[in-house]
């Protein structure tokens, strides 16, 4: 199976900020890559150096193995690209954006363009100008999808939906992949979605990529364990991929990454009176693993007490 | 599908882990008969709105655990297998549902004997399960 | 593409629509309402379309059209997700540009189109403006209206631009105020269209390149590169040439000392020294004061007899023609000439209109032609027949006219309607005609007529005053003036080098002033030797500004005197043979100084880009284009040039370019990443050495 996109060693400068920093990934063909990360981490800028609208600085991107750079025409053709913000001419009808779309693309595919517009409940003669942010969705979902792209980029497509919308979006992600060879690349920042659709999530964190697994692998590599101790607990020790601790009356919290045997011993060598390991949803794995490290004691300073 | 199958993708629960537990619990419950058949991965995908090798992963690991079988190129079907959980889940189980049980007892100062008079007779509400194919078994 | 173009035209026409409708509105309030009356005619304002208001209205108007239209079409669309969406489409992103090129050219010919046709309707309609109308008089309003579409160029490029400098950005706007002040000098359609033409592909070369730019920097084509970079020089040239004004201004005056001889009151030749245009000395012809008393210097400067020039040149003029003065269509005064204007029996202006040689009266405020003016005299407006070339009517004294052809020397009242021929015989050529005042008169004058061997003077009503008899050699010194004295018992006749001598011959010849009686009897004659020219020395940063020229400019203009000189054109050969005659050392001056300084500039470029790590091919085009324009060129190498991002080197610390493998100074590499403990990877991460991972 070959990769419909790889991203060698990229590094993106802006000026002089470092964007990204030393980027590899690989998407395999046919597979629904989630891109998670903070806000302004760079999942956009890779997106983007991605499809050619920015240059790296160093490194290089390619996209149905042709450089991003220098894409051809053709090859733009078989990649659907769904920015952030659902554009739309907001002058045109839901039919007129279609004709205007279906005018760049031999391959245009009318039905899925009908199949799911109507799917979000629009009619031909909307203007799109009055489209309600789940709807203009539907529409850019569309437009992206009929001219039927092997590959499907998506820029937090979520963004501002409602949970219908967010689910018919989900559901037009899984239509396409009905098709062989299909592969899906898209960012977002609801986890619960990620989870239902994608096969693998790859994290960028900082400026660097920290994680790339399946989801499953994710999970099993991150960690809770709560101590109880019969008085203050200790500090959490300094130990390997330690990402964060939390320490209330008489537990302690400690969240870690990739925990083996030594960590186990570790902890134990703290004496806790009873330890065990609690299983994170992935949003509570994911904010953990990007959230601030270190040992929090935001909560447990008293109000009242200022 | 006569299961309903309801997903919690916030929970700490994995979606995957979700599917094989709802179907377990289908058959423990007989809501799914022996040899009745599953629907394809696509189709509990799609319904579903999961990635379908979610589906298939769920799928895999109850038939490697013997509770449903995979007739080639007609689709899955419900086991004549009874044995739904392993050995240690029904531990784990049964021990988790005890915990919760004692504990509400002991928070409502139920004394034990009044507590095992109570799941005699819930005991004997419950009516096994029955086979749709081959008559109620005991 | 049709598409495109369809979708752009779509979202900027209603603009356009609107926009039309401002500006005609704009348009025809001037034209139409705004109150030329006879007193409201200065020199700088004309009839309709060439009235000041309507022009500022075009000028302004036009280009806020274009700047409107074309940061419509980009800036609405340049946020970079939703230009992404745009340009995600199977096709090069010069479709979008040339679409949006295509659609915008059209919406601004339709934002313009009504004050063009309403341009066209002016100049086609008798009697709105100067009647009889020539196209030539639509050149203004047609100029402004091309130099819009320069600012819409300039504004698509500017919204184009992406991550560069704000200074970079509004080049193309430099670039588009410099090609509409060519186009208000432009005198001719086709200067105004060739120039817009040329600055309409440079922007266009531009905005592609801030197109590509703001996507792929290093992959733009030379061509659109090449257009940037010039408007980039010509932006940076119009903003030297404005500071450089600025700080010619800003330096202290060198004095200015003029010497001159005069006559006074009382007849008396002297010469009256000035300083910066005070009188600092009056003197006799022999260097003895004529009075040290300063307090009596305003008087005496005020009362002397000013000398009105008559003629150029008496006789055969030797091959020698008057040179054509040129003509500026583009303001009023020099299309309609303003001649006289009188409130009575009715407020009239009247002008000579230059292009049909036709005098013609106005009744104001109506601007309704009235009467016209011919050698015949007063005729009425569609009677007449134009004037023959040699014809030269003036204006003098508010309301008359002087007519001088040459047999005839005339003058008319446009108030009286009535000619007085002062000479009208075919056997006398008549060589000039002037007015002159008498001093102390309030304003009455007499008229001076130059004839082969004498002057005649005339009164208003053509009864002749005096003949004085020529005392000169009026073939060499047949610039001849007039003055009288208050009790008009003298004339004094001037006798100045003709026209038709070389200006080096006629400085070296004296000029000479004769007191005559009015039956023509010489009473005194001065001989005035050629003073000497006050020549002030340039000052040293008149030299600096100089240095800071194109070469390219400065030997381009030489090469292009010869090139034209050996194809026949006169002036331009007479232009070089000056350049290399008699200006030669401040020629060969300039020259060296223009090489030495671009050659230093270049090296200074080469320099600068070698220390900035351009690579070594764009360092040399550079540092050659520097060489060719010198500091211009270096502003715009310094604004233009894709200077890569650096940063310090971790391992040594110096400033490395970030896009490069290795630093040039130690050949380290770049750190790799450490890999950390927290991080989650089921798979290798090189992809070059990794086999494929499959997705369970």
């Amino acid at each position: 199976m070959s990769d419909a996109i790889v991203i060698d060693h990229l590094t993106k400068y802006y000026g002089q900020r470092e964007i990204v920093r030393d980027l590899c990934l690989r998407i395999p063909t046919g597979s629904i890559y989630g891109f998670l990360g903070r806000n302004g981490v760079g999942k956009t800028t890779t997106i983007r150096t991605l499809l050619g609208f920015e240059e790296p600085t160093r490194g290089s991107t390619q996209i149905l193995g042709e450089d991003s750079r220098h894409l051809k025409p053709e090859t733009r053709a078989r990649i659907g690209y769904l920015p952030e913000g659902h554009f739309v001419y907001r002058w045109m009808t839901v039919a007129e954006c279609g004709k205007f779309q279906a005018s760049f693309f031999p391959d245009w595919n009318q039905e899925i363009f009908e199949a799911v517009i109507s799917h979000f409940r629009l009619t031909p003669k909307m203007k799109a100008g009055h489209l309600s942010r789940g709807q203009r969705a539907g529409l850019c979902l569309a437009l992206t999808l009929a001219p039927e792209p092997e590959v499907l980029v998506l820029d937090d497509p979520a963004l501002g939906l409602d949970p219908v919308a967010r689910r018919n979006l989900l559901q037009s992600m899984l239509y396409i992949m009905r098709k062989p060879d299909r592969t899906i690349l898209f960012s977002s920042h609801l986890l619960s979605d990620v989870e239902r659709v994608a096969d693998r999530i790859a994290i960028l964190d900082g400026t660097t990529l920290s994680v790339d697994s399946t989801i499953e692998y994710f999970r099993e590599h991150l960690c809770q364990y709560v101590l109880r101790f019969e008085q203050t607990p200790p500090a959490a020790p300094e130990l390997d991929g330690l990402l964060e601790s939390f320490r209330s009356d008489r537990e302690l919290f400690v969240t870690l990454a990739n925990p083996d045997d030594k960590t186990e011993a570790a902890l134990r060598a703290l004496n806790p009176k009873s330890m065990e390991p609690v299983e994170l949803s992935l949003e509570d794995a994911f904010i953990s693993y990007v959230g601030d490290h270190g040992e929090k004691t935001f909560f447990t300073k008293d109000l009242g007490a200022a | 599908m006569p299961v309903a199958i309801t997903l919690h993708p916030a929970s700490d629960v994995p979606i995957f882990r979700q599917i094989v537990r709802q179907i377990q619990q289908g058959i423990v419950q007989g809501k799914l008969q022996r040899g009745e058949q599953l629907p394809s991965v696509r189709a509990l995908a799609e319904s579903l709105v999961v990635n379908p090798n979610t589906v298939a992963k769920a799928y895999q690991e109850l038939v490697a655990s013997g509770v449903v079988e995979s007739r080639a190129g007609r689709g899955i079907f419900v086991a004549a297998k009874r044995q739904v959980f392993s050995k240690q889940e029904e531990k784990r189980r049964l021990a988790q549902a005890a915990q919760q049980l004692c504990a509400e007892a002991r928070l409502f100062e139920v004394p034990l004997e009044r507590l095992q008079k109570l799941l005699a007779a819930e005991w004997n509400e419950l009516q096994p399960p029955t086979d749709s194919t081959k008559g109620p078994t005991s | 593409m049709k598409s495109i173009i369809w979708k752009e035209f779509r979202e900027t026409v209603w603009w356009a629509l609107l926009l039309a409708l401002i500006f005609t509105v704009a348009q025809l309030y001037p034209l139409f309402f705004a109150s030329t009356y006879v007193y409201a005619v200065s020199s700088y304002q004309g009839f309709g379309m060439l009235d000041s208001t309507y022009l500022l209205v075009t000028l302004f108007g036009a280009a806020g059209i274009g700047l409107i239209l074309g940061f419509l079409q980009i800036l609405p669309e340049r946020n970079a997700d939703r230009w992404a969406t745009l340009l995600h489409r199977p096709m090069p992103p010069e479709t979008v540009l040339l679409s949006k090129l295509i659609a915008g050219t059209g919406a601004y010919v339709l934002a313009v189109a009504p004050a063009f046709l309403l341009v066209l309707y002016l100049v086609l309609t008798p009697g709105f403006t100067a009647y009889p109308s020539v196209p030539e008089m639509a050149l203004a309003a047609v100029a402004n209206l091309l130099g819009g579409f320069l600012y819409y160029l300039a504004a698509l490029a500017t919204g184009l631009a992406g991550r560069v400098s704000v200074m970079r950005r509004l080049l193309p706007l430099v670039v588009a105020m410099l090609g509409s002040s060519w186009l208000v000098e432009a005198d001719y359609f086709s200067t105004a269209a060739w120039g817009t033409l040329f600055l309409a592909v440079l922007l266009g070369l531009s905005a592609w390149s801030a197109l590509r730019h703001a996507q792929s920097p290093s992959r733009s084509p030379w061509m659109s590169r090449a257009g940037a970079v010039l408007v980039g020089f010509y932006a940076a040239s119009a903003v030297g040439a404005f500071f450089s004004t600025l700080f010619v201004m800003a330096m202290p005056k060198t004095p200015y000392v003029s010497q001159r001889y005069e006559t006074l009151a009382d007849g008396a030749e002297v010469i009256v020294t000035r300083r910066n245009n005070i009188t600092t000395a009056i003197d006799h012809l022999d260097g003895t004061p004529y009075t040290t008393d300063q307090s009596q210097f305003a008087k005496l400067t005020e009362s002397t007899i000013g000398l009105s020039r008559v003629s150029s040149y008496i006789g055969e003029a030797h091959g020698w023609k008057p040179g054509q003065s040129r003509r500026y269509y583009r303001r009023a005064y020099t299309y309609l000439q303003e001649l006289a204007s009188a409130q009575v029996p009715v407020p009239q202006q009247w002008f000579w209109i230059r292009e049909t040689r036709t005098a013609i009266g106005y009744e104001l405020p109506a601007k309704q032609a009235i009467a016209r003016f011919t050698p015949q005299g007063f005729v009425p407006v569609d009677d007449a027949k134009p004037f023959p070339e040699d014809m030269k009517v003036r204006g003098i004294s508010g309301e008359q006219l002087l007519v001088t052809g040459p047999h005839l020397a005339a003058v008319a009242s446009i108030v009286s309607r009535k000619m007085a021929v002062l000479t009208d015989d075919a056997t006398q050529p008549v060589y000039g005609a002037d007015d002159f005042y008498i001093p102390s008169s309030r304003g009455k004058r007499l008229f001076a007529v130059a004839f082969a061997g004498h002057l005649s003077i005339y009164e208003k009503n053509g009864t002749l005053l005096a003949q004085l008899p020529y005392t000169q050699d009026v073939s060499r010194w047949g610039r001849v003036s007039v003055g009288v004295n208050a009790d008009q018992t003298r004339f004094y006749v001037g006798y100045n080098p003709s026209r038709f001598l070389p200006v080096s011959e006629r400085r070296q010849m004296p000029t000479f002033v004769d007191q005559v009686t009015q039956e023509g009897e010489v009473l005194t004659s001065t001989r005035r030797l050629p003073l000497p020219k006050q020549t002030s020395s340039k000052p040293i940063y008149r030299y600096v500004l100089e240095t800071f020229e194109s070469p390219t400019y400065f030997f381009g203009t030489l090469l292009y005197q010869k090139i034209g000189g050996d194809l026949g054109d006169k002036r331009l050969a007479k232009l070089l043979r000056a350049a290399l005659g008699p200006y030669w050392p401040s020629t060969r001056f300039k020259g060296i100084l223009l090489v030495i300084a671009s050659v230093l500039l270049a090296g200074l470029t080469w320099w600068l880009a070698r220390r900035g790590e351009l690579d070594r091919k764009a360092a040399r085009n550079w540092a050659l284009f520097v060489l060719l324009t010198n500091l211009p060129g270096l502003v715009a190498f310094w604004l233009l040039a894709n200077w890569p991002p650096r940063a310090p080197c971790p391992s040594c610390g110096r400033l490395r370019r970030l896009d490069q493998p290795t630093c040039p100074h130690c050949g380290a590499g770049w750190e790799n990443l450490p890999s950390h403990p927290a991080e989650i990877f089921d798979r290798p991460q090189e992809p070059n050495n990794a086999t494929p991972a499959s997705t369970s």
